[in-house]
């Protein structure tokens, strides 16, 4: 007999599983059709579920067969190991990089809480009736629990990078590695910042304290935050405008220049995984969970219908914040890399630390309506920004010229 | 997955504890012994990373979630992550191997030897009282509780490690910046 | 739904009060760096701002040294986290001294040297006082915890200032030992700490000593040995000395100053607390915990005194020299150290005295000793003693001084160091056999020191100057010049003939060691609402009383528990770690 919540938890595990690594798979499928969109394209619409059998009904499903046959195509590629790798390394890197994508699925509060019925199978009491959080773990630490995942993502980069004997990936991996330390810095102060406001680490309490229609989410009364999450949780993910550890026309493909086949497939699940990891954070700490917008009355716990319900926003909401992501893919080029340190290093740490001890001094002093005051922060910092950015003395001169004897640089030795 | 579960699962299920246990706990030593034992020094940082991970489910089956979380934030995402980086960034040849010589082998096999011996005749000889099964809301393990007694009953350790953070920046401010006017310095003697 | 928040309790004004020596280094450190911002172009304002925190910080420590001297208690304070009592309060003292005087020898040695540019000597005073910051709460630390934090923050300074200099490439090997002697001394330290606190279940360190109450169990003793190995790094005591003068020789003078007096008194002062513990433990229980302290910590200080003598009479440089003789000289304070550990001896206060007379001397000696050394070898152009022959006819005032410096390390009557060292012998020679064996140690090892202490002196006097020796000492860097470096080392020889014909430095000294805080057994059970202070005064009891009826009942002395929240059980933070 399994209390309820260890069993709503297997259910969980079962179900998010499998419906996530669909999720990621079609999420290619979402990138090239919002990629060719944004380029005035039509995008893959022909790959059906025929896969070229004459036998099977031809019908193209709009394309969506694509994810199907790209994954055939990946199993079925050369699993090439070049010589003089470090055999061991290359072989785990691929693996270090999926694992912390997909655990870290487990403390997110997919829908609420479920009055859950019990289960008996011919007599037998399978699981107890109870009450339980619809996730895997409702774990005390919660949120800190992804930033201690998190931490771990960055392994897989950089031991691939390294273990692959090859100067470009070498290079991917080094960058990955000062890309994604300076960005766990804003990411982990601004999930303490939401930590201190609420008095708790539980996911799904964070989510419960947002519940109340659009008005009880996060985003709504620290906007500045939650772009300054996003903008960590995109770097952290190794994405666009800071894919620099992978960035072709510098590194060729970066760390996982070496790898074919299913090792690739590994990597590249491993990025859509994070995406939607991403994503799901994001919602449930900014976008108020499976809280519906402009409905304040909704009961935070029900049967199997409202927990669908729950679901089904929570997913929607991931959705839209995946197609973002992807949008900003589109459209906004790539950082030089001194200038993505300097995004983190002087102005994301800086702010964030301001935001940080300015929720400390409200939470501290227990000021009512603690939340407009928290709204107030935000936009004076964002003013502030604004006003004293310029100002600020700039570095030195980074990509400088250097007038190397012989180069086109020092008018000198041409000869 | 599932070691997230053990500590709501209370004792009907120990079995799983039990066995998750054996699994982390063979996780750390292998790989502890692998990472004496390998010659290359990013291996040495991979074998250790999975030793500190180990651990850290050793911590979250005892009900210590933060302790756990604290050791893969700090430890592995932070401290190793870094050693790796310098390794990468400054070593001239990152596949060097480096083997200890045998004299080498061999005293610290002696040392280890006599450590080992000490430290199980203490821990066995100890007695130590069985600890009391963490129930999942135990107040003991709160995050809220910790970060109470940190700012009372260990407020001095706390505050003083902020300083100590301090005073380490400041070090590690002039030994950097020691080596870019050393650099420079070269550099105009290599030009001149 | 989210439950109260357990209480959190500011600290009391009277707690703040009492750290006020602490804080003035911390609110220091930042004016420095804020000082040196606001003064571009003036880089000697750190400076003179790092000495002023100095006599500040002498100041917070006057303020703070008399209140718990005129109830004769130890306050307790932060949770019993920390002790302040006149011991502790009479070192910080001294330390703020060091500084002082350190700082001051360094702008003898360093003004117009390029060891250092300007644009780092905020760094350097930042590093130095919080280094300072680390020992003085060393000196008080009650608590494994605070144990801990302080020996990093005293040590992390160190590691930085010990490869200080640039372009050397001694410098970095110092510092590269340093930090490698020191990560596994402190690794081993910890992991006895985690014994400690599994054997007995608290953090505190009289909560520790009195696990043993029920016979010493072997990870209690695995443990208290793993945590005397840290403390050992810091004493530079024989098996973790090797640091000592490789890191002496690598830094600069100044920096091998202030660690062999500052680093090591911190040490000490710890040491005895601890081992003071021991002797109040013993003194109720039969004394196995106390009996063993006494023959480990006597031995542990015989074998470095021993060793530290041995070594530096092979030495034929100067600085290494120095460098094993003050290893010597921590062995024998540790051997006084030992004598704490029993209570029925019934002296805890004199061997107080004792250790802190001593520092105080020490602090006299070695710094004069360090700085003569350094102008002396930075006019000779090197460190090796024999090319210092015959400079008293070149440098009569300096070659006087650093006899009277050598002379009183050796322990000669009517310096300072003859003093201390009767002293220590007069504490040791009433603990029974071992306390004799303990004297006869010292006396050899004195009698033997003499040999290396007059090496210097031998070639500097006795020793013909070589030809050629006037171009050499021309050659000399110009700092070697300096007055600065003289005044200090004057006053530190007025220190030594202060401290050596006695004029008044013994009644001085003496109420910091007596209204010391002595022992304290807070007995095992279910704190804090069972939490018995046991306290006894061990010289009342052993002289009043046969020692066969000393029930711990005899409450001559109380502790004070600073601030409204100590003892009260609002917050139950011991009831949740003490299970």
């Amino acid at each position: 007999m399994f209390s309820a919540q260890v069993f709503v938890s297997m259910l969980v595990v079962t179900i998010a599983l499998h419906v996530i690594l669909g999720a990621v798979a079609y999420s290619v499928m979402l990138e090239r059709k919002i990629a060719s969109w944004v380029q005035n394209r039509i995008g893959p619409n022909r790959t059906g579920f025929d896969f070229g059998q004459p036998f099977l009904p031809k019908f193209h499903f709009w394309g969506l067969g694509q994810p199907l046959a790209d994954g055939l195509k990946l199993f079925l590629k050369e699993d090439y190991t070049p010589p003089n790798v470090d055999k061991v390394l290359f072989i785990i890197a691929p693996m270090l990089a999926v694992v912390p994508a997909l655990i870290a699925w487990a403390v997110i509060p997919w829908g609420g809480y479920w009055d859950f019925p019990g289960l008996t199978v011919f007599g037998t009491e399978i699981a107890q009736p109870g009450m339980a959080v619809v996730t895997v773990a409702p774990i005390n630490i919660g949120i800190l629990y992804f930033l201690a995942v998190g931490s771990l993502a960055v392994y897989g980069v950089v031991i691939g990078g390294y273990a692959s004997n090859n100067k470009y990936s070498f290079l991917g991996g080094l960058r990955a590695t000062a890309q994604m330390l300076s960005y766990e810095i804003p990411l982990g102060v601004s999930i303490l910042i939401i930590i201190l406001m609420f008095g708790t680490a539980r996911t799904d309490l964070i989510v419960l304290n947002q519940a109340q229609g659009i008005l009880g989410w996060n985003i709504v009364w620290m906007p500045l935050l939650a772009v300054i999450f996003f903008t960590s949780q995109l770097a952290e993910a190794n994405r666009t405008p800071f894919d620099l550890a992978e960035c072709e026309q510098e590194l060729v493909g970066g760390f996982h220049t070496e790898y074919s086949s299913m090792k690739f497939a590994l990597y590249f699940l491993a990025e859509y995984a994070h995406i939607v990891t991403g994503a799901a954070f994001f919602t449930l700490l900014f976008l108020g969970g499976w809280s519906i917008p402009f409905y304040v009355g909704q009961a935070a716990a029900g049967g199997l219908p409202l927990v669908l319900l729950n679901v089904g926003v929570f997913a929607f909401k991931m959705f839209l914040i995946v197609a973002l992501v992807m949008v900003i893919r589109w459209t906004i080029p790539r950082f030089r890399f001194d200038q993505l340190m300097q995004l983190a290093w002087r102005c994301l740490i800086p702010v964030s630390l301001i935001l940080l001890l300015a929720a400390a001094v409200l939470v501290a002093l227990k000021v009512p309506a603690i939340h407009w005051w928290m709204l107030g922060v935000n936009v004076l910092t964002f003013i502030g920004l604004v006003v004293i950015g310029p100002k600020v003395p700039k570095g030195p001169p980074v990509n400088r010229k250097i007038p190397l004897e012989g180069s086109r640089f020092s008018p000198l030795t041409t000869s | 997955m599932l070691l997230l579960h053990v500590q709501t699962v209370g004792s009907s299920e120990g079995w799983v504890t039990l066995v998750l246990f054996y699994l982390f706990a063979a996780l750390s030593g292998v790989s502890a012994w692998a990472l004496v034992l390998s010659p290359n020094i990013i291996r040495m940082a991979v074998y250790l990373m999975l030793t500190l991970a180990g651990v850290a489910g050793i911590y979250f089956l005892l009900g210590a979630e933060l302790l756990a979380a604290v050791q893969l934030i700090v430890y592995v995402g932070g401290v190793l992550i870094l050693i790796i980086f310098g390794v990468m960034l400054t070593s001239r040849n990152p596949y060097l191997n480096v083997a200890p010589r045998g004299g080498e082998m061999a005293l610290g096999l002696v040392l280890a030897t006599v450590l080992a011996v000490l430290l199980a005749v203490a821990v066995l000889a100890a007695g130590l009282p069985e600890a009391a099964a963490a129930a999942p809301d135990d107040d003991r393990y709160a995050v809220r509780w910790i970060g109470a007694l940190l700012l009372s009953r260990h407020l001095i350790a706390f505050e003083v490690a902020a300083v100590i953070l301090l005073i380490v920046m400041i070090g590690a401010g002039y030994l950097v910046r020691r080596r870019i006017k050393a650099n420079q310095a070269g550099a105009t003697e290599g030009r001149s | 739904m989210l439950g109260a928040i357990p209480p959190v309790d500011l600290p009391t004004w009277t707690e703040l009060r009492l750290v006020m020596p602490e804080l003035v280094l911390t609110v220091g450190m930042v004016i420095v760096l804020m000082g040196a911002m606001a003064a571009r172009g003036r880089p000697g304002v750190p400076i003179v701002l790092a000495m002023v925190t100095a006599i500040a910080g002498m100041v917070a420590v006057g303020l703070t040294m008399f209140e718990p001297a005129e109830a004769g208690i130890e306050r307790l304070i932060f949770h019993q986290t920390l002790a302040i009592d006149p011991f502790s309060q009479f070192f910080k003292l001294l330390l703020m001294l060091t500084i002082l005087l350190v700082l001051i020898q360094w702008m003898g040695l360093h003004r117009g040297q390029d060891d250092l540019e300007p644009s780092d000597w905020p760094d350097y005073a930042c590093l130095l006082l919080g280094a300072a910051l680390g020992m003085s709460l060393l000196a008080s630390a009650r608590d494994l915890l605070v144990v801990l934090i302080a020996m990093e923050t005293a040590s992390l300074p160190s590691y930085v200032l010990a490869g200080i200099r640039k372009r050397r490439r001694l410098g970095a090997e110092a510092s590269m030992k340093f930090v490698l002697i020191g990560a596994v001394a402190t690794g081993l330290m910890v992991y006895g700490m985690s014994l400690l606190y599994g054997a007995s279940g608290s953090l505190k360190l009289d909560a520790i000593v009195g696990a043993a109450n029920d016979g010493i169990t072997p990870i209690w003793a695995v443990g208290m040995i793993f945590l005397f190995t840290g403390f050992a790094f810091k004493l530079s005591a024989v098996p973790l000395h090797f640091w000592c003068p490789d890191v002496f020789e690598g830094a600069p003078f100044d920096v091998a100053t202030f660690l062999s007096v500052a680093s090591k008194g911190a040490a000490v002062v710890l040491l005895a607390r601890m081992v003071d513990l021991f002797g109040a433990y013993s003194g109720s229980h039969g004394g196995e915990a106390g009996m063993a302290m006494l023959l480990g910590v006597g031995i542990f200080g015989a074998v470095t005194a021993t060793w530290g003598n041995l070594v530096a009479l092979r030495q034929t440089r100067i600085r290494r020299m120095l460098a094993y003789s003050s290893i010597a000289q921590a062995g024998y304070m540790i051997m006084a150290v030992a004598a704490l550990s029993v209570a029925g001896s019934g002296h805890s206060a004199e061997a107080m005295t004792a250790i802190l007379f001593y520092l105080t001397v020490y602090l006299f000696m070695n710094v004069g000793a360090f700085t003569l050394a350094a102008r002396i070898s930075a006019a000779s152009g090197s460190e090796e003693m024999s090319s210092m022959a015959g400079w008293i006819h070149r440098r009569p005032l300096e070659v006087v001084l650093l006899g009277i410096f050598l002379l009183s390390l050796f322990g000669l009557p009517t310096l300072g160091g003859f003093l201390g060292k009767w002293y220590l012998a007069v504490v040791m020679g009433r603990l029974g056999e071992i306390g004799i064996a303990l004297v006869v140690v010292l006396l050899v090892n004195t009698l033997f020191s003499l040999a290396f202490y007059l090496k210097p002196l031998y070639h500097m006097v006795l020793q013909p100057m070589p030809q050629g020796g006037e171009a050499v000492a021309s050659a000399g860097s110009r700092s070697d010049h300096s007055p600065i470096g003289l005044g200090v080392a004057i006053v530190c020889a007025a220190g030594v003939f202060w401290t050596g014909l006695d004029l008044g430095a013994t009644s001085l000294i003496r109420p910091f060691g007596h209204t010391a805080g002595r022992g304290m057994v807070e007995t095992r059970g279910d704190p804090p609402a069972a939490v018995q202070q046991t306290i006894f005064d061990k010289d009342a009891e052993s002289n009043l009383r046969p020692s066969s009826q000393r029930p711990g009942a005899s409450l001559s002395r109380t502790v004070e528990f600073t601030g409204d929240h100590a003892p009260s059980g609002s917050l139950k933070p011991s009831s949740v770690i003490n299970p």
